[in-house]
């Protein structure tokens, strides 16, 4: 029953895209809110912060890697702790996936479907999200594989059709709106490689080896994608332009011209863009199932899939409206959601410690 | 109560699956490999450790009721064994079956009998190969009378019959009769002779009728099982194939023979593959469509996971790669498993011509498939939701087009696509005298009148068009089928929500393949879960270079060929002159 192996690559790969996923939304022009003309600088530094906070995570996984999130919370915390601490993981995670099914499905009708009720989609993403996660892990990182070269090149081919419009000057003052922003910034922002926490809440089968590879490697490849893409909407909308539109790459595959007859380019990204919100929401799903399966001891995730796409329905159609789906979520969660994600493995670590509760998990195996 | 039953079923859980996952598992070296090495003193991270493969369920559970059947041997008397026979065949109201009393010379005489079916056997070598030598031209020790002495003579020197077994049970002879063979009954004696006789009318080899190739040989298999493992063994001339004979069925036993290479096919395939098939418990198997459905994974699938082909020439090149083949009585197709996506899209043909065509084949058969599942839904979905997303002078004359056409496009497009497949399924049953009526009418229904009364606009009958043409370029005619019948899901999907569904629809459809095996492999294998790199899967390259076997069959031997499988290439003209036996020595050492 249990499949959870997956390939290292794949697991790269599959993070990369979840992480990623945020670029088709509202990350540029958060960012350059952020930022302005130095917002690069912001990822470069949230980035790098990642890394060390990721060690974290490492850490708990080589002592703890042997059970499931809520065995190893509840051996460490005691079975009340242990719980609060796995439901601090559960519930953002659930509001987190549900504001990102609503941000993809808006974005859908403002895409491609002006007169489509917002409900209709909605509900098509959460069912196809829910059967594909019903498939498992095994199956959305396989498609996260074959979806992410793909998806990548589209990206890029925009962003290189997007030559004509690019100007240096834009770029400067280096510095954009000050050094206070960017450091400050730069540390909430680390919340953007929160997916990671995948990696510890689902057992997925890996050496320590590997762990610490799919790790740092995805963090650097995802930093990569945000720099590039960054640094390419900044040269083509000025930082004051850039901080208005709600899909900014949208926006720059617009301006794209190849000639009289292609002229609209950026209908062949939508399949991409549907894509991934897809295996970000299927994954999601799945995760929140099996962490839940996990601490309820239950023997199959399975059951839980329906009830739970259902509660992310109901939870999707709370706020009145995109800006307020944007608000919230950016404002909210991506800014302090970093606290919980590193923080967990780390306080779990402390309480290990404090308690001499640190057995590692291949005496355990023995 | 029906409804409750389908409610609690519908929305109630009873446990997880316990049906039975065969995984075709990696090597140790291979798990370690995944692993890039390096794993001195590591932690292995998970909650559940990786479990060990379940054993495969023993096919005996299944051959219980085969024993239960009557395992009665043979008496010692004549009379009790025709006896016995007789009511066994129904005598006298059977009018095919055939007793022939005879005596052989020896003092004092021995009776016996023979027994085989009218039409099945060839009359001349019971003449010539049993009667005669039994009764006129054996020399038998007059004093030896009946003893079992004389019946080991008899079978070792007096039937010259290719093929003679000795039969101790009832039910062998039964097999034997029904199969062809005559079957010899001495009187005092506790077990019967069959001698090979099997004379019924087949079909001879013929071209092969569906995967017709340009270039390469054009035989193809017939409806006996013997013709179409020679036909096999005449490819693949080593003494490592195996042919093992199965027979399925409760109630009408069907032949069915398994073959693989010993030295190449995984041993667990091999053992999984006659589990399945031994492990069936029905009443009959005509062909082997009937098999395919009971021993494939996902039956539900719109995608075959099992190939089906009539060409010896492909089964040999499949069953070197390491493929066990799944050849059936009285059926012209001979199956392979496991099967990727990949082999569906492939045809032999690719590998017959050369290097750039093939591969410009492959190329043209992947577009086809995706023309076939996804250009009437992007039509539909441009036409009914994205005018905006098509260049505007496109967009303008497909408007003219459609300008007097009373339809919306969803109905316009199911109308041309059913009638469609109405010509397909009409071409395939009308009588072949009355054959070009079909034509005549498809083509006036589908191309002027339609367009002429203003029901359909002429792009779409172009989209049909390629659409029908595309879905005939895919080599196998069930994924062909598959993906015509997809094409129908898609069209929906893009009439209620436009490229959206159509993203959707493509999505679900990829996890579901991506979710799917073939006799314990990925289905999408080596692409997605990930393996060594083949030179063979969408892109064809030149066959000097595709030196490894599959890497996902597990063979027992990966390497296909050395990898300067040109020796020319690699040697000075001085090594050239004994480079057969400098070939000879690399070849043992990678052995």
């Amino acid at each position: 029953m249990q499949e959870n192996k997956i390939g290292e690559t794949e697991a790269i790969v599959l993070l990369t895209t979840i992480m990623t996923g945020k670029i088709f939304l509202t990350f540029p022009n958060t960012m350059v809110g952020y930022g302005g003309n130095a917002s690069w600088l912001i990822i470069l530094f949230s980035g790098c912060l990642a890394l060390i906070l990721f060690s974290f995570i490492l850490r708990f996984l080589n002592k703890f890697g042997g059970n499931s999130f809520p065995e190893s919370a509840e051996n460490i915390a005691g079975p009340y702790l242990g719980t609060m601490i796995v439901l601090a993981v559960l519930l953002p995670w659930l509001i987190d996936v549900a504001m990102t099914l609503r941000k993809f499905s808006e974005m859908m009708v403002i895409i491609a479907l002006p007169e489509t009720p917002i409900s209709v989609m909605v509900i098509t993403f959460i069912v196809a999200s829910a059967i594909v996660a019903y498939l498992g892990v095994n199956t959305i990182s396989r498609a996260a594989y074959l979806s992410f070269p793909l998806s990548l090149g589209a990206v890029l081919f925009i962003i290189i059709l997007t030559y004509p419009a690019w100007n240096l000057d834009w770029l400067f003052p280096l510095l954009g709106k000050g050094l206070d922003p960017i450091l400050r910034y730069g540390i909430l922002r680390s919340s953007d490689y929160g997916e990671l926490n995948l990696l510890y809440a689902i057992p997925l089968i890996f050496y320590s080896q590997q762990i610490k590879r799919i790790g740092y490697k995805s963090i650097v490849l995802t930093m990569l994608i945000f720099l590039v893409v960054i640094i390419t909407y900044l040269l083509t909308f000025p930082a004051v332009v850039g901080e208005e539109p709600y899909l900014p790459l949208y926006m720059m595959a617009r301006g794209v011209y190849l000639g009289r007859f292609l002229q609209r380019i950026e209908a062949v990204f939508v399949l991409f863009w549907v894509i991934n919100g897809y295996l970000w929401i299927s994954i999601g799903i799945y995760g929140f199932c099996k962490i839940l399966c996990d601490l309820l001891r239950l023997p199959d995730y399975r059951p839980l899939i329906l009830p739970t796409a259902i509660l992310i329905l109901a939870i999707s159609f709370i706020p009145a409206s995109l800006p307020d789906v944007v608000l919230f979520s950016i404002y909210t969660y991506r800014e302090y959601s970093f606290i919980l994600i590193f923080g967990i493995p780390a306080l779990l670590l402390l309480i290990a410690h404090l308690r001499g509760k640190g057995v590692p998990a291949e005496n355990e195996a023995k | 109560m029906k409804l409750r039953k389908f409610l609690s079923k519908a929305l109630g859980y009873d446990g997880p699956p316990t049906d039975r996952k065969f995984i075709l598992e990696e090597t140790k070296e291979e798990k370690f490999l995944a692993a890039d090495g390096d794993i001195k003193g590591d932690t292995v991270n998970a909650a559940h450790p990786r479990c060990p493969l379940k054993k495969p369920k023993k096919p005996g559970q299944n051959e219980q009721t085969a024993n239960e059947q009557d395992t009665g041997e043979l008496r010692h008397t004549l009379s009790e064994n025709i006896l016995y026979l007789e009511e066994k065949f129904h005598l006298p109201k059977n009018k095919d079956v055939v007793f022939r009393s005879f005596t052989i010379s020896t003092v004092p005489e021995v009776s016996a009998v023979l027994l085989y079916l009218e039409n099945m056997v060839d009359k001349q070598a019971i003449n010539h190969s049993i009667l005669q030598p039994l009764m006129l031209l054996s020399h038998l020790n007059p004093n030896q009378g009946a003893n079992l002495a004389t019946y080991q003579r008899i079978l070792q020197s007096y039937l010259p019959s290719n093929h003679v077994r000795k039969l101790t049970i009832y039910d062998e002879v039964i097999t034997e009769v029904t199969g062809g063979a005559t079957v010899i009954l001495f009187d005092g004696c506790s077990y019967g002779l069959a001698a090979e006789t099997r004379g019924f009318a087949f079909r001879n080899i013929e071209a092969a009728r569906t995967e017709q190739v340009v270039q390469g040989p054009q035989e193809g298999f017939n409806e006996n099982i013997q013709d179409n493992t020679s036909l096999i063994r005449k490819h693949l001339r080593t003494e490592q194939l195996i042919t093992e004979y199965e027979k399925v069925g409760v109630r009408n036993k069907t032949n069915v023979a398994i073959m693989y290479l010993e030295d190449l096919a995984n041993t667990s395939l091999v053992k999984e593959v006659k589990s399945r098939v031994t492990g069936i418990n029905a009443d009959y198997l005509p062909e082997s469509g009937t098999l395919e459905e009971f021993i494939e994974d996902h039956t539900f699938s719109l995608i075959p996971q099992i190939i089906k082909t009539e060409r010896p020439d492909r089964v040999a090149s499949m069953l070197i790669e390491g493929k066990v083949a799944i050849v059936v009585d009285n059926d012209p197709f001979v199956m392979l498993v496991p099967t990727t996506l990949w082999d569906l899209l492939h045809s032999p043909e690719d590998h017959y011509v050369r290097f750039p065509y093939g591969f410009w084949l492959r190329f043209i058969r992947l577009a086809a498939a995706l023309l076939t599942v996804l250009l009437p839904a992007l039509y539909v979905a441009v036409a009914t939701f994205h005018q905006e997303m098509i260049p505007t002078d496109l967009l303008l004359s497909i408007a003219a087009a459609k300008e007097r056409v009373p339809f919306p496009t969803i109905v316009e497009v199911l109308l041309m696509e059913f009638s469609f497949e109405l010509i397909r399924e009409a071409g395939v049953r009308v009588p072949g005298i009355i054959g070009p009526t079909v034509g005549i009418v498809g083509t006036l229904i589908l191309g002027q009148a339609a367009v002429a009364a203003s029901l359909v606009s002429p792009i779409l009958i172009i989209v049909v068009a390629v659409t029908g043409l595309s879905s005939y370029a895919i080599p196998s005619y069930s994924a062909g089928f598959g993906l015509r019948f997809m094409r129908f899901i898609f069209i929906f999907l893009a009439a209620t929500l436009g490229f959206f569904g159509i993203s959707t629809g493509l999505f679900i459809v990829f996890c579901l393949l991506l979710s799917m095996n073939s006799f314990g492999v990925p289905f999408l294998a080596p692409v997605a879960p990930k393996t060594v790199r083949s030179a063979d899967i969408l892109i064809r390259y030149p066959v000097w270079s595709q030196e490894q076997r599959p890497d996902y069959l597990q063979t027992k031997d990966r390497q296909r060929q050395v990898n300067k499988s040109r020796r020319w290439l690699t040697k000075s003209p001085d090594q050239r002159k004994d480079g057969g036996s400098a070939g000879a020595g690399k070849q043992n050492r990678r052995d």
